[in-house]
């Protein structure tokens, strides 16, 4: 069944429908708001609210356009009010634990230290760098997805994803140096 | 180790740590469906009447103080920004007029919602003064935000315009209000 089919399910009453099309996205979206918030419980909270207004917005939705691309864009929004808000309450972001590993020479062991070098410079980005930068290098999206998902201009976002390449490039070329 | 191979390498291992599993919880669906019991049913917005139009438009009010501002920060800042609207056609696109003073400058240009945000699409001009950076670009009816790149690398709001909604991020941009008709900023 597609995204339309069961949206219209949706429409016609059938809640249960939601799910099941809300299930198909869910791994993905769960993933990005970790990735855009870094940590367990704001993700959450923003992929919750995202969902639920997803679902009061779902008569707004419109076949012609990509419901993942919809829904993340929901999500995104979302994001960037918990994170601004966070921002203005000084809050800090709380690291993945598991990405602390202990440095060491091995190849494998080595590519765990870069892959917390990216985990760590991701989180100094800007966030609006962060944003264009997960969703095309993370998510894979073509930037056309990710201008309908953010709103910005695809130039916009070839900028943003070249500037955070641009800042990421030195932390993890000297980890690289290093190992 | 090429500088191309090293590229691949950190994109390969950017993949990577990225689709490492995430401590996030499953859908619970019986959770979802029990939250989607509390709320309206949504209905189809299919033959509605728009009442409302895009994201970018403004309220009569706010216009008109966003204009207002732009004013005064033009007629105070005089020697700062030089900024001028003029009519191109009666009811669409205006010629707006940027400056930035920027001595030390090698290379300055304006970006905003106007131009995708593109440094290449609007380079400014060094004015034989040697000080000041202009560039003049025509910009439908509408509210806009914008900023300088100078050099290529440091973006900064226009010292004199009044500073766009905050997006909660602290990103500085500047706000642009081209009002319809005739009026200038």
């Amino acid at each position: 069944m597609t995204d339309a089919e069961l949206v219209a399910k949706v429409l016609e009453g059938r809640t249960e429908a939601f799910a099941t099309l809300v299930g198909r996205y869910h791994q993905g979206c769960a993933r990005l708001a970790y990735r855009l918030l870094g940590n367990r419980q704001d993700a959450e909270d923003a992929l919750q609210e995202s969902l639920l207004r997803a679902y009061r917005g779902l008569g707004r939705y419109h076949d012609r356009e990509m419901f993942r691309a919809w829904l993340y864009r929901i999500l995104v929004n979302q994001c960037r009010t918990l994170g601004g808000r966070r921002s203005r309450d000084g809050r800090r972001f709380v690291h993945d634990p598991s990405a602390t590993e202990r440095p060491s020479r091995d190849w494998q062991e080595a590519s765990v230290e870069i892959r917390d070098a990216f985990q760590t410079a991701l989180d100094t980005l800007d966030p609006l760098l962060r944003e264009a930068f997960l969703l095309k290098h993370g998510e894979g999206l073509e930037y056309g997805e990710i201008a309908a998902i953010t709103g910005a201009g695809v130039s916009a976002l070839k900028m943003r994803v070249k500037r955070a390449c641009d800042a990421l490039r030195p932390r993890l070329e000297e980890v690289w140096r290093e190992r | 180790m090429s500088a191309e191979l090293r590229d691949e390498e950190l994109e390969r291992s950017f993949r990577e740590a990225y689709r490492r599993p995430v401590p996030m919880p499953p859908l619970d669906e019986p959770a979802l469906l029990s939250a989607l019991a509390a709320e309206r049913p949504p209905a189809s917005s299919a033959g509605r009447p728009r009442w409302t139009g895009g994201g970018f438009m403004l309220s009569v009010p706010f216009a008109a103080a966003a204009a207002l501002l732009l004013v005064l920060a033009g007629v105070l800042g005089g020697m700062a920004l030089e900024r001028r609207v003029t009519p191109t056609t009666p009811d669409s696109a205006q010629l707006i007029q940027f400056a930035l003073v920027a001595p030390s400058a090698s290379h300055v240009a304006v970006v905003g919602d106007f131009n995708g945000w593109d440094p290449r699409a609007t380079p400014m001009r060094k004015l034989p003064s040697g000080a000041t950076w202009t560039a003049a670009i025509s910009v439908p009816e509408g509210r806009y935000a914008y900023a300088f790149v100078v050099d290529g690398r440091t973006w900064m709001p226009d010292p004199t315009a009044p500073l766009a909604p905050g997006d909660g991020f602290g990103h500085d941009s500047s706000v642009l209000v081209v009002p319809p008709g005739r009026s200038a900023l």
